[in-house]
């Protein structure tokens, strides 16, 4: 045990840059910070091959908080900033992390475009179902009828269902943790980031600040592990997990191998040996004049 | 004129049917003449502009330099009537109309010189009604006496791969066009062009493939787009070419996308490019924003549009600017570099990236649709004469803390590549300190704010010593500014008032922002009339002028949406001038 408790001390040693976190007491984010220190101590990642990227939200503070070549983006931009990263320097680890209103809501244009194109990179969404940031706004994944700041006679539309939409646009790996739950959410983003392709992690994070529905609680009485019988290659298995209401399934929904993006370009520059030294590329360039003389 | 009366350059237009093949007898023509070392300007218009199917292409070609389209055809080739009956009205009052009897009949009120060339029969006799663009190949190459074993080689290589019949078929035709010009030779020998100044390799480049061009020679390795007219051919040609120089090329879900995958590549340590239009420019701009805080190097190409809205996309304007120079949430410094002409392109996009890698900032481009289209002969650039630069990083081996935003004297601080040990930083959106750290307080602002606009205020000193932009003419009374595409049109005005006895200077200023007060200022001061030229309505470089340099020039604007003539500029000139 006191082996164990030796790890998480190193990892936090390693990890954890000195700026502290922003947010509420009793946030679920920490939980999922402490996790995803653990994940990295783990997965021996060093932090000078660790880039992790986000966008605008409360728990899109995440890259602040942990050293490595991070980017803090703007309002729902992180998944292409981070592919930009990716295809730059395949080398890197990428982590994309943020909210439910960064990722489907301003952000929901670009999860689509990405999850089909499968860069080798880990997406962490921290779904707390409101605006936290803003103060306590109605998100796409809150409940319908909700009360909040905008929506004071209660949120007229039904949440979107996030596993439902990535194993529809093709993610290649899929799963669900609770903040709470800090070994099986450790787990599941060593597995995520041993996954060569576009893993999406959900993970439910309450907000106990703004979101008096969804809390510890509500989430405690719902959470159910996936039975260890599913077989995750299986999507429409996969599917009907997902629909499943009553409960909330944490744990790996879906996962298959499929070639990656960067990998997909490389092998279009190998295919003109584009790898070239400069005065080769120079030699190269008078030809290409030559075919427009 | 010249002194033997032959025309110093010639306007030829040709025009037929889409399918007729006058889009391959323009580029025989004009590739063969560019090859021989002629100058050669060509414009086409999109075909989706014209009813039924009418194609036209059009070149002015000439042994001197030459700096525009030209303003009227001398030259008119009339495949069919609806050519003539579009066409016609455009030739210059000495133009002269070739056409085909069998196809066209000229009206009887049409008053210029008109020859017939009978384009289908010649084809037919050669094997191939299809080879009507051969003969009129043939015949114009004889008329401009553009070399013949040039444009045959042309022909040869087009007609190769299509077998030896097809090649024999229309090298036939070819040469009947030659043999059936004879017989005119004496009557149009006006047209005939003089030999070429200078034997300078050229090569036939549109401003957008200068642009793409240049992306690759200035060491691009990541491009990313959303498709968008007039910008699209930017993307597809580095599409196809920069994987042969190790770059990687995406077509993004949106103009964010497209900025923002490039700021993550230029973070990775990559030199990026994305091109678009005005509207896609509006989506780029918090992200813009975003990268001049982050202070992450960035080529943005801003290929103009008529606007507001989706406006006209396949016309002109130059009404961006106020966008590139002030446009996003707060103040972010920012680089606007304007190139003039096709050449321009290319050496001004290796200076964009060079500056994006000096100034570790968002550098943006701003061409428009004409300079994105029309196809030029130009020099083969020299790529042993430029210089590329890339990004200060950090001594590696320092044991020092690295602060990657350190207030410095320039406003320059090293940036690290990712995968170097104790080097991790953050890039920032929010106010920081020195180490990316999120920071509120108003001296950090103040002085962060005042860290990033010194690298303007670096640039702009520089440019002060700069004095390339401006051609000065001793003893002008009249200065002409003017930015971008206009300079063809501002340079054949010019010469044209001078051979009236009018003396013009010209400054012509490449980087829009930051502009070189002083140095603007004193050339201000030599004048007694300024007029600054732009296409647009409200005079956005004068009124820039107005702000930084206080002075209140005379405006010429025009948006239409088409290019300005070198007659309008002209005619201002002597409006002034009196």
């Amino acid at each position: 045990m006191s082996e164990a408790i030796e790890k998480i001390k190193q990892a936090k040693l390693e990890y954890k840059s000195d700026v502290k976190p922003t947010w509420c007491p009793g946030c679920g984010d920490y939980g999922v910070l402490a996790s995803f220190i653990k994940a990295l101590g783990e997965l021996k990642i060093p932090t000078h091959k660790l880039s992790i990227v986000s966008g605008i939200g409360c728990s899109s503070r995440f890259p602040h908080f942990v050293k490595g070549y991070n980017l803090h983006t703007v309002h729902g931009r992180a998944l292409p900033v981070a592919l930009g990263v990716k295809i730059a320097n395949p080398e890197l680890e990428v982590f994309v992390i943020g909210g439910d209103g960064d990722g489907f809501a301003i952000g929901g244009g670009h999860i689509p475009h990405v999850a089909r194109r499968n860069p080798d990179m880990v997406y962490i969404i921290l779904d707390n179902a409101i605006y936290g940031l803003t103060k306590g706004q109605v998100s796409p994944t809150s409940t319908l009828t909700m009360t909040t700041t905008t929506t004071p006679y209660g949120a007229l539309e039904p949440p979107l269902n996030p596993i439902m939409l990535l194993l529809a646009y093709g993610a290649s790996f899929v799963a669900r943790g609770f903040s709470s739950n800090t070994k099986q959410l450790t787990q599941l983003i060593v597995e995520a980031t041993r996954h060569r392709g576009f893993a999406v992690i959900q993970v439910i994070s309450p907000c106990p600040t703004f979101n008096m529905e969804i809390t510890f609680d509500f989430v405690r009485e719902r959470v159910v592990e996936i039975p260890p019988k599913h077989d995750p290659t299986n999507k429409l298995k996969a599917f009907e997990l997902a629909m499943v209401q009553d409960k909330i399934y944490t744990g790996i929904f879906y996962r298959e191998e499929r070639p990656t993006f960067e990998g997909n370009l490389d092998k279009i520059v190998s295919k003109f040996d584009g790898n070239i030294d400069e005065l080769s590329k120079k030699e190269r360039l008078e030809k290409l004049f030559e075919q427009f003389a | 004129m010249s002194e033997n009366g032959n025309l110093k350059d010639v306007v030829v237009r040709i025009g037929g049917e889409g399918g007729e093949g006058v889009m391959s007898a323009g580029e025989i023509l004009t590739y063969s003449a560019a090859r021989s070392s002629y100058r050669v300007f060509t414009f086409r218009t999109f075909p989706a502009e014209i009813k039924g199917g009418l194609a036209m292409y059009q070149f002015r070609v000439s042994p001197y330099d030459i700096f525009s389209m030209g303003d009227k055809l001398h030259i008119l080739m009339a495949f069919n009537q609806e050519a003539f009956d579009n066409y016609s009205s455009a030739l210059a009052e000495d133009g002269v109309l070739f056409y085909d009897p069998a196809e066209c009949k000229p009206l009887d009120n049409f008053t210029r010189k008109k020859y017939e060339v009978p384009l289908k029969e010649l084809a037919m006799a050669s094997g191939t009604h299809l080879a009507k663009n051969m003969v009129a190949t043939g015949f114009l190459s004889a008329v401009l006496g553009i070399p013949i074993e040039e444009s045959e080689k042309q022909i040869a290589d087009k007609f190769r791969r299509k077998g030896e019949k097809l090649l024999q078929q229309n090298l036939n035709a070819f040469r009947s066009g030659v043999e059936y010009a004879q017989k005119y030779l004496d009557e149009l020998k006006r047209f005939r062009l003089g030999k070429p100044e200078g034997k300078d390799k050229r090569v036939i480049l549109s401003g957008n493939q200068a642009i793409g061009f240049g992306a690759i020679a200035a060491g691009c390795k990541v491009a990313v787009g959303y498709p968008i007219t007039p910008a699209s051919p930017i993307l597809e040609f580095l599409a196809r070419h920069l994987p042969k120089f190790g770059g990687k090329v995406i077509q993004n879900e949106d103009e964010i996308s497209a900025l923002a995958t490039c700021v993550g590549a230029s973070y990775a340590g990559a030199k990026v490019l994305t091109p678009t239009s005005g509207p896609g420019l509006a989506l780029m701009t918090e992200l813009i924003t975003y990268a001049s805080m982050a202070e992450l190097p960035v080529v943005i190409v801003d290929v103009q549009r008529a606007g507001p809205s989706t406006g006209m996309p396949s016309k002109t304007e130059q009404t961006d600017l106020y966008h590139v120079v002030f446009g996003g949430p707060g103040e972010a410094p920012r680089i606007v570099v304007a190139p003039a002409h096709v050449s321009d392109c290319f050496y001004q996009t290796v200076k964009a990236f060079n500056l994006a890698e000096e100034y570790q900032m968002p550098v943006i481009i701003l061409s428009d649709q004409v300079l994105a289209y029309q196809t030029e002969a130009i020099p083969k650039p020299n790529l042993e004469s430029i210089e590329v630069v890339n990004r200060l990083e950090p001594d590696y081996e320092s044991q020092n803390s690295y602060l990657r935003y350190k207030i410095t004297e320039t406003g320059l601080a090293p940036i690290a590549v990712p995968g170097h040990p104790g080097f991790e930083y953050i890039a920032p959106g929010l106010e920081h300190n020195e180490r990316g750290a999120p920071n509120y307080t108003p001296k950090v602002h103040t002085e962060m704010q005042k860290k990033r606009f010194r690298k303007l205020d670096v640039l702009a000193e520089k440019l002060e010593n700069e004095n390339d932009d401006y051609y000065e003419v001793k003893g002008a009374k009249i200065l002409i500014v003017a930015w971008g595409s206009t300079y063809g049109a501002v340079r054949e005005a010019i010469e044209k008032a001078e051979m009236n006895g009018i003396k013009v200077s010209h400054y012509h200023p490449r980087i829009l922002n930051p502009l070189p007060k002083r140095k603007i200022r004193n050339i201000i001061g030599n004048y007694e009339k300024v007029i600054v030229v732009e296409q647009n309505y409200n005079g956005q470089f004068a009124n820039i002028l107005r702000t930084f340099v206080d002075y209140n020039p005379i405006k010429l604007n025009n948006y239409g949406g088409i290019p300005f003539t070198s007659e309008e500029i002209y005619n201002k000139i002597i409006e002034v001038a009196k």
